[in-house]
C-alpha cells in the first residue's frame, strides 16, 4: 500500500505541485527582500535624489509661511544631528528684542540652552510655532527664585497661584518706577486731580444715575484700553469756566492757564467797547475787571480750583517778571497694568461694577478701584477648568515684551501712606 | 486541543496583560501635556517610540525562533505565539501614542502603515490557524488529494480510451467538455470550481456528433461530470492548504518591509532632530 502510495504520488507530482502555494507565488525569502528594496527606495532613494521629493521626509506639517522653504531642508538645518540654531532664524527674523527678552537669565545660566527652537518648534503646524501653552512660561517661573537669585517675583505654576495683581507707576522723591501689589491699602494714586466719582455717580432721581460710566470712558481704539479723559470732551458740557456774571455764555480756555488773561481782557474789552465807552477810563476799567475776573478763577473757590491745585507766582518771583498762576499737572493714570492684555469689549456683559465695586463710593481721585486676581478666577482657569474659560499665561501677557515695557512708562505716579 | 487555541491559552493571560498594559500608557498619555501638543518628539512620544520599537523587535525574533531553533530556548513555540499576537495587536495603538495621533503621507507615516498591514495580515493568519485545521482534519489533511488527483487521472484515462479511433468531431467535444484541469492560484485560495458545460453547452455539442457516436456522447458527458466534479472537491481540499499558508506571503514581506520602514524613520529622524528638543 504504502509503496503504492509512493508510485502514485511520483506520477501526481506534477498537479500536486500545482496545487501548492509555492509554485505559484515567488519564495517568502525573495518577496522579503524586494519588499525591503521597494521600501528603501521610496524612503531613502527617492528624497535623497529628488529635491521635490524631500518634503516627504518632513515629520508633520509645516507652519504655514514656513512652507515657502518646505524642499529646502538646508535653511534651517545645516548640519547632521544638530537642531536648528538661532542664526538660521534670524536670517529672516528680527529678533533682537525678542530674543534679549530674559539676558539675565541667557547670561546668568548658559546651560539652559534657551534657543529660538526651544520654545518654537517647528514640523507639528501652526499651534506648536507659536504655542501658548502655559508650561513654557511656568517651567521658569514655578522656580524663578533658583533661577534669578534675588528677585522679587515669587515662584508660581499655575493661574491658581498667580500673585496679585500690581499697579505701576513712579513713586518716592527722586521718582522710581515700580510695581506695588493690590490688596495693600495704602496704595493710592498721586494724582492731585480732585474728582469724587460718588458725586457724579449719586442718583438723579429715583434709580437712574446721573452719569453712566460710559459717559467719560470711552473705549480706544486699540480696544485694550480707554482714551484719556479730556476737559473738552467729558467735563466742559456740564462745567463751562465761567468767569464773568455778564459773560454767562462764554467759556474760558483750558489747558493753558497764561491763555486766560488774555481770552478774558478779549471779553470784558468787548462789552465795554459795544457800550460805546472809549480812552483811558475805559481800558483802566477792562484792566481792572479783567484782572478780578482772573483772580476769581484761580483763586480759593474759582473754577480752577474745583479740580485742581493752583499755585500763586507773584510777579516778583517768576522769571518773566509777570505775575502767573501754575496749575498742577494733573497725571491721570491711563493704565495701571500696562504689560497686561485686557479687553473692555470682550468683558461687555459684564457689569462694570462687578469687578470695580468701589467707583460709586470712591470721593478721591486717589483710589485705585482695580478688581482683585480672585475676581478674574471666577470666570478663568489655568490649567484648563470644566466650566472656566482656558486661559494660557500668553491670554493676559506679552512674552517679556520689551516693546511693551518702553511704552509703558507713562506719568502715573503712585504713593503710599 | 480543540478547546484552548493559542489565541484563548491559560485563559487569554496574554490579552488581559496587553489590555492592562494599554490601559497604563493611554492614562499617562492622557496626564501628558507637553509643550506644543503630543508628538512623537516629545518625552514621552520618544518613550513610546521607544517601547514600540522594542515590541516589533520582540515580534520578529518570534520568526527567528521559529526558523532556526523550533525546540530551543525558553518555553514552546507554540507558548510564544499568544504574547505574539496579542503584543501585534497592541502596537497597532501604541503608535498613534506614540505619534500623538499624528499621521501624513510622509516617511514617518510609512512603517504605521506597513505595520496595520502586517497586523491585518496576521490576524487573517490567526484566523485561518484557530479555525482551518479542523476542516482538514475532516478531510483526512490532503490524503484525499491525492486520491481525488488519482480518481482525476482514472476518469482522465477512461475518456482518452473512450474517444479512441472516434470521428474527429468526437475528438473536438471531449476537448471542449475535459479541458485540462490547472488551477490557478485565486481559485484555490478562493475554492472556486472549475467551469462545468450548462446543459445547453452540452447539447450544443451533442449535435455536432454524427449520429451513431450520439450513446458514446451521453458516456462522455457523464465521465466528464464526474471528472469536474472531482477537480471541485481537489480545489476545496488543496485550497485549505493554500489559504493557511497564503497570509505568510503578506504577514512575513510587509514585517520586514516595517522593519526597513522603522529604521529609515529613526534614521531621518534622529538626523534632522537630533539636538532640536
Amino acid at each position: 500500500m504504502v509503496g503504492a502510495m509512493k508510485t502514485q504520488k511520483h506520477v501526481a507530482s506534477e498537479m500536486e505541485k500545482r496545487l501548492e502555494i509555492t509554485h505559484h507565488l515567488p519564495s517568502l525569502r525573495r518577496l522579503s527582500i524586494g519588499v525591503v528594496i521597494v521600501t528603501l527606495a521610496v524612503c531613502f532613494a527617492w528624497p535623497i535624489s529628488s529635491a521635490t521629493q524631500r518634503a516627504t521626509l518632513t515629520s508633520g506639517p509645516l507652519s504655514n509661511h514656513h512652507r515657502l522653504i518646505e524642499a529646502q531642508c538646508e535653511r534651517c538645518h545645516q548640519a547632521a544631528f544638530r537642531g536648528t540654531p538661532d542664526k538660521q532664524c534670524q536670517e529672516c527674523h528680527t529678533v533682537n528684542q525678542h530674543a534679549a527678552a530674559m539676558p539675565s537669565i541667557i547670561k546668568a545660566r548658559p546651560e539652559l540652552e534657551a534657543r529660538c527652537a526651544s520654545c518654537h518648534k517647528e514640523h507639528h503646524g501652526e499651534r506648536s510655532l507659536v504655542p501658548d501653552d502655559s508650561p513654557l512660561c511656568t517651567g521658569c517661573h514655578k522656580r524663578v527664585d533658583q533661577l534669578l537669585p534675588g528677585t522679587e517675583q515669587p515662584n508660581f505654576g499655575d493661574f491658581d497661584h498667580h500673585p496679585e495683581f500690581a499697579v505701576h507707576g513712579w513713586i518716592g522723591n527722586p521718582p522710581v518706577y515700580r510695581r506695588l501689589r493690590l490688596g495693600d491699602k495704602s496704595i493710592r494714586s498721586d494724582t492731585p486731580i480732585k474728582f469724587s466719582h460718588k458725586t457724579h455717580m449719586r442718583l438723579k432721581n429715583e434709580d437712574k444715575p446721573m452719569l453712566t460710566c460710559d459717559g467719560c470712558h470711552a473705549t480706544a481704539d486699540d480696544s485694550r484700553s480707554f482714551r484719556p479723559v479730556s476737559f473738552v470732551h467729558q467735563c466742559a458740557r456740564c462745567h463751562p469756566i465761567r468767569f464773568d456774571e455778564r459773560l454767562r455764555e462764554v467759556s474760558a480756555p483750558h489747558g493753558n492757564a497764561d491763555n486766560v488773561l488774555p481770552f478774558v481782557t478779549a471779553a470784558i474789552a468787548r462789552l465795554h467797547f459795544d457800550d460805546g465807552e472809549r480812552g483811558e477810563e475805559a481800558r483802566k476799567k477792562i484792566d481792572k475787571e479783567s484782572h478780578d475776573d482772573e483772580v476769581g478763577l484761580f483763586t480759593e473757590n474759582g473754577g480752577c480750583n474745583q479740580c485742581h491745585d493752583v499755585e500763586e507766582v507773584a510777579a516778583a518771583e517768576a522769571v518773566d517778571g509777570k505775575h502767573h498762576y501754575l496749575i498742577a499737572q494733573p497725571n491721570i493714570p491711563e493704565r495701571w497694568m500696562p504689560a497686561s492684555r485686557f479687553s473692555h469689549p470682550t468683558h461687555r456683559f459684564v457689569a462694570c461694577e462687578s469687578c470695580h465695586a468701589g467707583r460709586s463710593e470712591s470721593t478721591s481721585a486717589a483710589d485705585i478701584n482695580l478688581p482683585s486676581i480672585t475676581r478674574c478666577r471666577e470666570c478663568h482657569a489655568d490649567p484648563p477648568t470644566p466650566g472656566k474659560v482656558a486661559s494660557p499665561c500668553l491670554q493676559c501677557h506679552d512674552y517679556h515684551s520689551h516693546e511693551q515695557t518702553d511704552k509703558r512708562y507713562g506719568n502715573n505716579k503712585l504713593q503710599t501712606n | 486541543m480543540r478547546d484552548e487555541t493559542f489565541v484563548s491559552q491559560r485563559h487569554f493571560a496574554w490579552l488581559w496583560i496587553v489590555v492592562v498594559a494599554m490601559l497604563v500608557l493611554f492614562g499617562i498619555y492622557w496626564l501628558d501635556h507637553p509643550i506644543g501638543g503630543r508628538n512623537g518628539a516629545t518625552r514621552l512620544g520618544y518613550i513610546y517610540g521607544g517601547i514600540a520599537a522594542a515590541g516589533i523587535f520582540f515580534l520578529m525574533w518570534y520568526g527567528v525562533r521559529k526558523r532556526y531553533s523550533y525546540r530551543g530556548g525558553t518555553g514552546t513555540l507554540k507558548g510564544w505565539l499568544g504574547p505574539h499576537v496579542w503584543i501585534g495587536v497592541a502596537l497597532a495603538f501604541v503608535v498613534p501614542l506614540h505619534s500623538g495621533f499624528n499621521l501624513g503621507w510622509n516617511v514617518h507615516s510609512l512603517p504605521y502603515l506597513l505595520m496595520l498591514l502586517t497586523i491585518a495580515s496576521g490576524l487573517w493568519g490567526a484566523f485561518a490557524y484557530v479555525r482551518l485545521p479542523s476542516e482538514m482534519e475532516a478531510r483526512r489533511e490532503g490524503v484525499t488529494v491525492r486520491s481525488y488527483i488519482d480518481q482525476i487521472e482514472q476518469v482522465t484515462r477512461e475518456i482518452q480510451a473512450l474517444g479512441k479511433d472516434r470521428s474527429a468531431a468526437f475528438a473536438r467535444v471531449i476537448e471542449a467538455m475535459a479541458p485540462p484541469l490547472e488551477p490557478s492560484f485565486l481559485q484555490l485560495l478562493f475554492t472556486r470550481p472549475f467551469h462545468a458545460l450548462t446543459k445547453d453547452e452540452i447539447s450544443a455539442q451533442l449535435a455536432t456528433l454524427p449520429k451513431d457516436e450520439y450513446q458514446m456522447g451521453l458516456q462522455l458527458t457523464a465521465l466528464a461530470s464526474r471528472r469536474i466534479h472531482l477537480g471541485k472537491q481537489m480545489v476545496v481540499d488543496a485550497g485549505v492548504v493554500v489559504q493557511m499558508r497564503a497570509w505568510l506571503y503578506l504577514h512575513l514581506p510587509l514585517s520586514f518591509g516595517c522593519v526597513a520602514a522603522v529604521c529609515i524613520h529613526i534614521f531621518w529622524v534622529l538626523f534632522y532632530r537630533w539636538s532640536a528638543r
